[in-house]
């Protein structure tokens, strides 16, 4: 799918006036909100809360990253050794590439896809789609999205921008003898039964990581459905595709990112699946795949981990609280944001798959209000890293500039006012002109063109410049008050 | 060179240029979920928590043991209205004679190529059995090993999953069952936990059962 993150502004002010997708988004939420509430009230640590539970999630994540390129090579080492095929890609062209020619080895047409955020970003369903390979989404939302053709608004309920009435008309006019009913039951059961069928007949089932184990070489998916078990048990080929920041050291590392993982982002104790891999069907065994393949995708994830503050952007175990927190994301949803991943983990990692040039307005796209961080399960410091992505596109060619695009968001009006501050700050007579200047026609302020004004009014300078007050307050304490010749 | 050594390359000069020290697991311990409170559990306590998370999970909990385990399967599968079973040998012999028993026993099928054994999971399986290595008592989760007897379509395909848990078997917490598993670094094919029916909530929000798995789960706790 396009993804279109230069039409930020557009976007946004449509989906602002979008009254259906407001009440969507604020209903979706709210109750997300809550869940997670609850999810974590009831957490007995030693330390005794989320603020504990998180600083370990960090410290796994951390560790992990810093032994990431030694991970990687162990990971391919006991996956190969378990049987299971690892394929490298540092392009989702070259992902893209590498998955197509493992399901043409096997002359496959039918393919089962569950929910995996890693394959919306390397555009796979198109790309299989015009080599003749039908690639069918089965995670229920994902399946509702795709047959409105559209891409997920959230990255955990991918269809969460609709309300069941859409999707009782979606059903209604999309499938073969189905009437229209709002009935959630009944509209699951439909689902159901047109996935079953792809399940049973698909060549191949694709799916996305939640953890892979260096250590033992396994991979991990959480989910609540059964798309995904589905996805890597029915069909003959298995396709795990993976950011390679999703490798964990060892096995021990799992449950507490597991539990944080699922409180975040569904307010579960644990989904209803929780599911791991580690080989293909072994001889003697009656079901599974024969062949299973892990593809690690690069994708600018490189770029990000050479920084050491860019780098806790890898952290991320993609739970979503941060955007069901965000008042911008909540305002405007997922799809304005024009990149596979929207909210505040949108901002921070886009710049890095996409380049700066092409994102540089998401960085600016918040109050830097601190919700994110303060619910964010491994504690990525979202809005230190917003703040720092800001001056990566303001900056090309300094020591910060290191993000691909960088220097991207510089205007020249813009740097050449600063540069005018700055030297007027160094010489203090123009500097006290000037400011007087300003006081004096504070009145006029309200006439000079700017964006600020479309939404709030615009502010004035003080009639008394600071330099000013504080002259006429030396000279007023100079002359001793009468009171205090009295006393 | 290839797209692996690149992506290393990449990723080893930026782990030179931040030489930061290898910390290993013992150092982010902090935020443990604590283990010590469970002594103090006593296993009955440990059992209704079990139970009550599967029971709020929407999964059906019998409590059972050896010797009314059959009867308590067969008073389950007449209550559905389900008349055929499908599962290993190894729990057929358990469940004792089944020529007593109402229900016709289906074995898995052995006869015909992959393509026929779907099908007849598909179209003409109502009901599995399946027993679970392992319960976690902190989510309330059954522990699956599948295995060449009791392979992987059995608890995921047919739209009812019976599972058959001994008290024994209950751990604390994932955490505590890792330490304790007999399989250290070489792993089965599939593990998987499962802790319910299968579920969905991405249409508005509204908690549905039977998304993609089985829509009914039972549960035999065996003391
Ligand atoms: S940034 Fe944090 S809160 Fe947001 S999705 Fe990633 S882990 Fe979750």
């Amino acid at each position: 799918m396009k993804q279109q993150p230069e039409a930020f502004h557009p976007n946004s002010t449509a989906a602002l006036a979008d009254p259906v997708l407001r009440s969507n988004f604020r209903g979706a939420m709210e109750f997300l909100r809550n869940k997670r509430r609850t999810a974590f009230a009831g957490v007995n640590t030693e330390e005794g809360d989320f603020a504990a539970l998180s600083r370990r999630g960090e410290a796994i994540k951390q560790r992990c990253l810093q032994q990431l390129p030694e991970l990687l090579e162990q990971l391919e080492q006991n996956c190969t050794r378990n049987g299971i095929q690892v394929h490298w890609a540092e392009t989702s062209q070259q992902a893209n590439e590498i998955i197509e020619s493992l399901i043409r080895a096997r002359n496959g047409r039918k393919a089962v896809k569950g929910k995996s955020m890693v394959t919306e970003e390397i555009g796979l369903n198109e790309y299989l789609g015009d080599r003749g390979v039908d690639c069918i989404e089965s995670d229920m939302g994902e399946f509702i999205v795709q047959l409105a053709g559209e891409t997920p608004s959230h990255i955990i309920m991918p269809a969460i921008h609709k309300d069941a009435g859409q999707i009782a008309s979606l059903f209604e006019n999309n499938l073969e003898d189905t009437p229209y009913t709002e009935d959630v039951d009944q509209l699951i059961g439909i689902g159901r039964q047109q996935l079953r069928e792809r399940f049973q007949h698909a060549d191949v089932g694709i799916t996305g990581v939640n953890f892979a184990v260096a250590e033992t070489g396994t991979l991990c998916l959480v989910e609540n459905e059964g798309n995904g078990r589905m996805c890597t048990t029915v069909p003959p080929l298995h396709i795990a595709v993976t950011g390679i920041e999703k490798v964990v050291a060892q096995l021990s590392d799992v449950p507490p990112l597991l539990s944080l993982l699922t409180r975040s982002a569904t307010g579960q104790k644990i989904t209803t699946y929780f599911n791991m891999i580690s080989s293909p069907r072994k001889p003697g065994e009656q079901d599974g795949p024969e062949e299973v393949h892990l593809v690690l995708l690069d994708n600018g994830r490189s770029q990000a981990f050479a920084d050491e503050e860019l780098r806790k952007t890898l952290q991320c175990i993609r739970c979503g609280a941060c955007m069901n927190h965000c008042p911008v994301y909540t305002r405007i949803g997922g799809h304005a944001y024009g990149t596979t991943y929207p909210g505040p983990i949108g901002k921070i990692v886009s710049p890095h798959l996409l380049g700066l040039d092409a994102t540089k307005d998401l960085p600016t796209a918040s109050s830097l209000c601190g919700a994110c961080e303060e619910v964010c399960p491994v504690r990525i410091p979202i809005p230190k890293l917003l703040q720092r992505l800001r001056v990566e596109s303001n900056h090309a060619g300094t020591a910060e500039g290191i993000v691909r695009g960088a220097g991207s968001g510089r205007k020249p009006l813009e740097a050449l006012v600063w540069k005018a501050w700055a030297w007027a700050c160094r010489h203090p007579a123009i500097y006290h002109r000037g400011a007087s200047l300003a006081a004096h026609g504070r009145k006029l302020f309200r006439f000079l063109p700017s964006r600020w004004k479309t939404q709030r009014t615009m502010p004035q300078p003080a009639q008394i410049t600071l330099h000013a007050a504080l002259k006429n307050r030396q000279r007023r304490s100079a002359t001793p008050c009468p009171q205090e010749k009295i006393s | 060179m290839s797209a692996r050594e690149n992506i290393l390359n990449r990723l080893r000069n930026g782990s030179a240029s931040h030489p930061a020290m290898h910390r290993n697991a013992a150092h982010d311990a902090c935020g443990q979920i604590s283990h010590a409170s469970n002594v103090s559990i006593t296993t009955d306590r440990m059992r209704q928590q079990f139970i009550e998370l599967l029971r709020a999970n929407h999964a059906q909990v019998m409590e059972t043991d050896d010797l009314g385990l059959a009867e308590s399967v067969v008073t389950c599968l007449q209550e559905l209205g389900i008349t055929q079973l499908m599962g290993s040998e190894e729990v057929r012999f358990l469940l004792g004679e089944q020529g007593e028993m109402p229900i016709q026993w289906q074995p898995w099928p052995t006869k015909g190529n992959d393509a026929e054994k779907k099908e007849t999971l598909f179209s003409r399986t109502p009901a599995a059995i399946t027993t679970a290595t392992a319960g976690i008592v902190e989510t309330g989760s059954l522990v699956l090993i599948p295995s060449a007897t009791e392979p992987r379509s059995l608890s995921l395909i047919p739209p009812t999953h019976l599972v058959i848990i001994r008290e024994r078997d209950l751990y604390p917490d994932l955490e505590n069952y890792i330490a304790h598993s007999p399989w250290g670094l070489s792993m089965p094919t599939n593990i998987v936990l499962v802790s319910g029916p299968s579920k969905t909530a991405d249409i508005q929000q509204t908690l549905a059962y039977g998304a993609h798995g089985p829509s009914k789960l039972v549960v035999f706790l065996v003391s």
